[in-house]
């Protein structure tokens, strides 16, 4: 099946879906940028700049056509700078309002409507809205999977690891769902049938908050410090699944409207709103601390670091506020960093003791 | 602590008073406009409005509201050489260096003290995300709700719509929050203003087309400002003052350049802090800024009897909202407009909108055969001004030029 690239969680892929292509998360990669500097300058983030690189090496010239979000200034440079890398390549924005109102709402699903009408000329198709309820209930259940699956992550140690439900989502983010949710429901099997993993030493509780991770570098180095992150607040991890689209018969605004009131993110200004759900999240999952992940050059990220921090603390929830430039070159200063925060977590543990 | 910046703008006033009294420039009647905004800060008969860049001042006024932009406040500080400290406290705070130091300074300025308590707080979503954040945090410190202005990407007539929905929100808005009402003949008379202040813009950047120009670089620094005395009557004064200056100039073979061999467009900002690089540029090379991208009348003339669609059509035909091709069809087309034969873009760092593409820049004029330089410079923060690396690259620039 062919695909469609999308990059932000707000794109309703239930469409593509329903379109008849494979929803492709463009992720671009963890090198330090190469062809960007072409187009764009060092001061934007590592992300968009590998999606750049990966274009201009034409790794996504197998899409049938790109969707973007108006999510942030770095997000929609990318918009133009593909356009102007690949004139012949179908693309679209869908704009995202910052507020939250009625109104907001309204203009939302004005713009999904939009995309679905686009997505009509891409297939020279009408899109059925039989075939939008189908693949809305597709991905539910991808969803409802990924969701018991996490659960076993509340489980003390987790059953299921950090890494594994990294590798589970990026296969989500670039495979057929079909035979992602077949995989998924024997591997949920398979963690049930076993038995409950025996903590030979304790290893702190972490969640990860902040910008998207496409690799798994960053939870392998938590891993290597000898911490389990079990639950990620991002878009590329547990957050992006935590939606689910209540069917009322009109399934577009259905759709825009469990889009639109999905948990938060940076870009949607509701600090108060994210800081509250990261906080029962963190309760729900026994964190012993939590990791903010900022992206260097994410102003819609560490514009909310110090704020959101106080926040946090406020909570009585351990902080540490990391910064990486998304490469691999950061690893041994973070690898430092969390192992610093360990001993923290772990004393204040015994401290508890 | 805010007194500082009391004086700053009441010295500024006051000196600019009197070498009106002497002599009246355009130049010195638009500063002194704006000296007379920063004071209403300070002034209890106004209420005071921080918003970003680009929100609908004309509403403001129209409310008895002063409106003031954060970017403003940052260029200001930075001019008066006092933003320092403002830059420390936010670091200490937690906020990156990497960010927009225009913000970094308000915020960190708004931690110290440093101003005054705004009533409102306005933010509109382009052109930037930064300016939209920096005022949610500044509303946190003073415990203020943030009202966010939400600009469409597209223009059609639905977003137009949609953003006139917005504006109406924002009436309520103040009203709820300061009990001031919309006098909605004000507005009218706001956008009659401001219909005649952008005629006599457009006839002075007219002048400014003739080569040589009768306006040197430094004549519309900052010309952006403008946008917080458009729809007033000062705004027109000022408007009018420089289109009859030029035109004096113009008159009598005055040149701002004397020897003008290159003409420049100035993509965006300027720097903000004291430098002699424009000097460099006039004196040495004989190169006269002729036309600032931010101070292009992109809009077309408003209607009295609709206002709010008016202004909703303007801010979503704004150049830097919605997709670049818009920006550069404006840029190439001022760069023709105004003759110029060579582009500097300062690519302000923590500027993300505008450094995205900053190759696009290149491209576009270079399809039109005029050269670009980027320079990579900190428009605001000058800690890490380096000139000597600067003028390197200008004067490899101005060699290129010819």
């Amino acid at each position: 099946m062919a695909s469609i690239g999308w990059l932000c969680s707000y794109t309703p892929i239930e469409l593509i879906l329903a379109a008849g292509f494979t929803p492709f998360r463009i992720t671009g990669h963890v090198e330090s940028p190469r062809a960007a500097d072409t187009y764009m300058s060092a001061n934007i983030c590592q992300f968009v700049r590998s999606v750049v690189d990966m274009v201009t090496e034409g790794k996504y010239d197998h899409l049938r056509g790109v969707v973007f979000v108006n999510s942030c200034d770095a997000m929609r440079r990318l918009h133009d700078v593909w356009k102007r890398i690949k004139p012949n390549q179908a693309l679209h924005m869908i704009d995202l309002p910052v507020n939250q109102t009625s109104a907001d709402l309204v203009y939302f699903e004005r713009e999904v409507t939009r995309f679905r009408s686009v997505l009509d000329q891409w297939v020279e198709k009408k899109i059925t809205d039989k075939a939008i309820v189908e693949a809305t209930r597709t991905i539910g259940r991808a969803r409802a999977l990924y969701q018991e699956l996490l659960a076993l992550r509340k489980e003390i140690p987790p059953r299921i690891g950090g890494i594994e439900m990294k590798s589970l989502t990026e296969n989500f983010f670039s495979g057929s769902i079909d035979t992602w949710i077949q995989n998924t429901e024997k591997l949920l099997a398979t963690k049930r049938a076993g038995k409950k993993t025996k903590a030979t030493t304790y290893h702190p509780r972490l969640l990860l908050e902040g910008c998207p991770d496409h690799s798994p570098g960053l939870i392998s180095l938590i891993q290597e410090s000898e911490m389990d992150v079990v639950y990620e607040n991002t878009c590329s991890g547990s957050r992006f699944f935590d939606i689910a689209v209540k069917e009322t018969g009109i399934i577009i605004a259905d759709i825009s409207k469990a889009y639109f009131h999905k948990p938060t993110c940076a870009r949607m200004m509701q600090l108060d709103e994210r800081a509250t759900h990261i906080i029962e999240k963190a309760k729900e999952f026994k964190v012993d601390g939590i990791i903010n992940y900022s992206l260097k050059f994410c102003d819609t990220y560490q514009y909310d670091v110090p704020a959101l921090k106080k926040r946090l603390q406020a909570a009585g929830l351990n902080v540490l506020a990391i910064e990486s430039d998304g490469t691999a070159s950061s690893a041994a200063q973070l690898k430092t960093r969390f192992e610093a925060f360990k001993e923290v977590l772990m004393n204040k543990r015994s401290d508890t003791a | 602590m805010s007194s500082m910046l009391k004086s700053y703008f009441e010295d500024l006033e006051k000196g600019l008073s009197k070498k009106l009294a002497e002599k009246v420039t355009a130049r010195r009647t638009f500063i002194h406009e704006i000296a007379r905004i920063g004071m209403k800060m300070f002034d209890p008969a106004w209420s005071t409005a921080w918003t970003t860049v680009f929100v609908p001042f004309e509403i403001l006024n129209a409310m008895g509201v002063s409106g003031l932009f954060i970017e403003f406040v940052g260029a200001m500080v930075a001019g008066a050489g006092v933003a320092r400290p403002f830059f420390e406290r936010a670091e200490r705070e937690g906020y990156s260096t990497d960010g927009c130091s225009y913000h970094r300074t308000i915020v960190g300025a708004a931690l110290n003290g440093m101003l005054p308590e705004p009533d409102l707080l306005i933010a509109a979503s382009f052109p930037c995300n930064g300016g939209v954040k920096a005022l949610m945090r500044i509303g946190e410190i003073y415990k203020k709700d943030v009202l966010i202005l939400n600009s469409p990407y597209r223009d059609t007539p639905e977003s137009i719509d949609y953003l006139v929905k917005q504006y109406e929100n924002m009436i309520a808005f103040i009203k709820e929050k300061n009990g001031r009402e919309l006098d909605v003949s004000k507005l009218k008379q706001s956008i009659h203003y401001n219909n005649e202040g952008r005629e006599y813009l457009l006839e002075a950047f007219e002048l400014c087309k003739h080569v040589p120009s009768p306006a040197n670089s430094d004549d519309w620094k900052n010309f952006v400002i403008y946008a917080l005395l458009s729809g007033s009557k000062e705004g027109v004064a000022v408007a009018k003052t420089y289109r009859d200056e030029l035109k004096r100039r113009l008159d009598a073979g005055v040149v701002g350049v004397p020897g003008e061999k290159h003409r420049l467009l100035w993509v965006q900002n300027r720097l903000q802090f004291k430098t002699d690089l424009i000097d460099v540029l006039e004196k040495q090379y004989k190169a006269n800024v002729v036309i600032d991208e931010l101070n292009y009348v992109y809009w077309t003339p408003m209607d009295e009897a609709d206002p709010l669609r008016s202004l909703a059509t303007r801010q979503i035909r704004h150049p830097l909202i919605g997709p670049v091709e818009r920006r550069l069809h404006y840029l190439t087309q001022m760069a023709g407009e105004f003759k110029v034969d060579g582009v500097i873009n300062p690519s302000h760092w923590g500027c993300r909108q505008s450094a995205g593409v900053r190759g696009l820049f290149k491209d576009a004029f270079q399809a039109i055969g005029i050269p670009l330089i980027h320079l990579d410079v900190d428009c605001v923060d000058e800690r890490n001004y380096a000139r000597g690396q600067l003028l390197t690259r200008l004067e490899a620039f101005m060699e290129l030029l010819g």
